[in-house]
């Protein structure tokens, strides 16, 4: 659970990044997107434990 | 008079490459001495090889960047650029004796913000080309960790039902070689490229190439020349620190670490973002450790780095603009 939630924190981080990286946007948003995905695929796997 | 002191100061500027060249030359082989794939002096030849010929992969959009986009060209003098490099080879210095991984390139961009600062003030800063590099200063160790995350998922999910584990540690312990040339790719194409932008700044300030132009082909090769040497000469306290002390890596680890940093800065270096490769393996030796648990991660050692990477960036500015007011004073 600890590791979805640091995902989701880096969620947080990668889309505020997104509005100062203007051109590079879309890295910020993309990153968010994959740190979004591997934190519900900790929590599944949290809960499955 | 002015001559003397612009070859000065690219002596001095090849010093710093020389410099960052084995403050990071740990990044590139820590994983691969730590898995005793390859013997120290081994590992460091290797990274000095694919230092140099990093020169013939990559173009040279990151010295661009450092040469137009940090502070504005007509500020940019002999003075400011040497205390700049002042700054950030001293702040190199002492993080290297600290045994910190920090930044060479933060270093060189906070030293060349400071020694500019101090000249005339805060203006002169290009704030697209700072805000560009601030941001990937945070992202980059972030996409180098969820990279390497990724990547040991997809080994992982590829390799479980493979029973002869030995043999498929003997794979890695090999791939980590392919690995390590990798990311020692990426770090003389984008650290060497930082050196090169201060060298054209120089010659641009100084009149000997106009604005705009390209660099010339003696600063490409005389930049990877001087990362290659650097590398060569190894730097075992910080090997130490990215090795064991953030988290313990196996062979596995090691290449999913390296091909993840590696990948980050392959794109960063074509798309001539500055940034720091030790950010970026940082980055993915954590996500490789956190792979099983975020425990497994060594928090204390990690946060230490961190507040080193804050640091960085006022640190060699301060440095940097006492420097210039020093230079100043004497001229």
């Amino acid at each position: 659970m600890q590791r979805a939630l640091f995902f989701v924190a880096a969620a947080a981080i990668c889309a505020a990044l997104a509005w100062p990286a203007e051109d590079f946007a879309w890295v910020a948003l993309g990153l968010a997107g994959v740190y979004l995905m591997l934190a519900l695929g900790s929590f599944l796997d949290a809960r499955s434990r | 008079m002015e001559t003397a002191a612009l070859w000065a100061v690219i002596a001095v500027a090849l010093g710093f490459d020389f410099v960052n060249g084995f403050h990071d030359a740990a990044n590139s082989i820590a994983t691969v001495v730590s898995t005793r794939v390859l013997r120290p002096f081994t590992a460091v030849a290797w990274a000095a090889f694919f230092n140099f010929i990093a020169f013939a992969v990559f173009g040279t959009h990151v010295a661009t960047t450092i040469a137009n986009d940090v502070v504005v060209q007509d500020i940019l003098s002999i003075g400011v650029i040497f205390a700049g490099l002042v700054g950030a080879i001293v702040w190199d210095l002492i993080t290297f004796y600290l045994g910190l991984p920090t930044s060479s390139s933060h270093a060189l961009v906070g030293g060349m913000a400071g020694a500019a600062i101090a000249k005339a003030g805060g203006h002169v800063l290009v704030l697209d080309g700072v805000r560009k590099i601030g941001v990937f200063i945070v992202l980059s160790p972030l996409l180098g960790l969820a990279l390497a995350f990724v990547f040991m998922l997809v080994v992982f999910w590829a390799t479980h039902r493979y029973t002869k584990v030995d043999r498929l540690n003997r794979v890695f312990r090999r791939a980590q070689l392919v690995s390590a040339a990798a990311f020692s790719l990426g770090h003389g194409a984008n650290d060497a490229q930082k050196t090169m932008g201060i060298i054209l700044a120089l010659l641009i300030a100084s009149g000997e190439v106009g604005a705009g132009s390209d660099v010339p082909l003696w600063v490409v090769l005389s930049a990877h020349t001087a990362i290659g040497l650097g590398t060569l000469t190894g730097g075992w306290r910080i090997v130490h620190t990215m090795g064991s002390r953030i988290t313990k890596l196996q062979p596995v680890g090691g290449v999913c670490a390296e091909t993840a940093a590696a990948t980050a800065l392959f794109f960063t270096s074509a798309a001539g973002i500055p940034v720091s490769t030790t950010h970026t393996i940082t980055g993915a030796i954590v996500g490789v450790g956190s792979i099983q648990r975020l425990s497994a991660v060594r928090w204390g050692v990690a946060s230490r780095v961190v507040w080193a990477w804050v640091l960085t960036i006022p640190g060699a500015a301060a440095v940097a603009g006492a420097t210039y007011f020093v230079v100043e004073s004497l001229s």
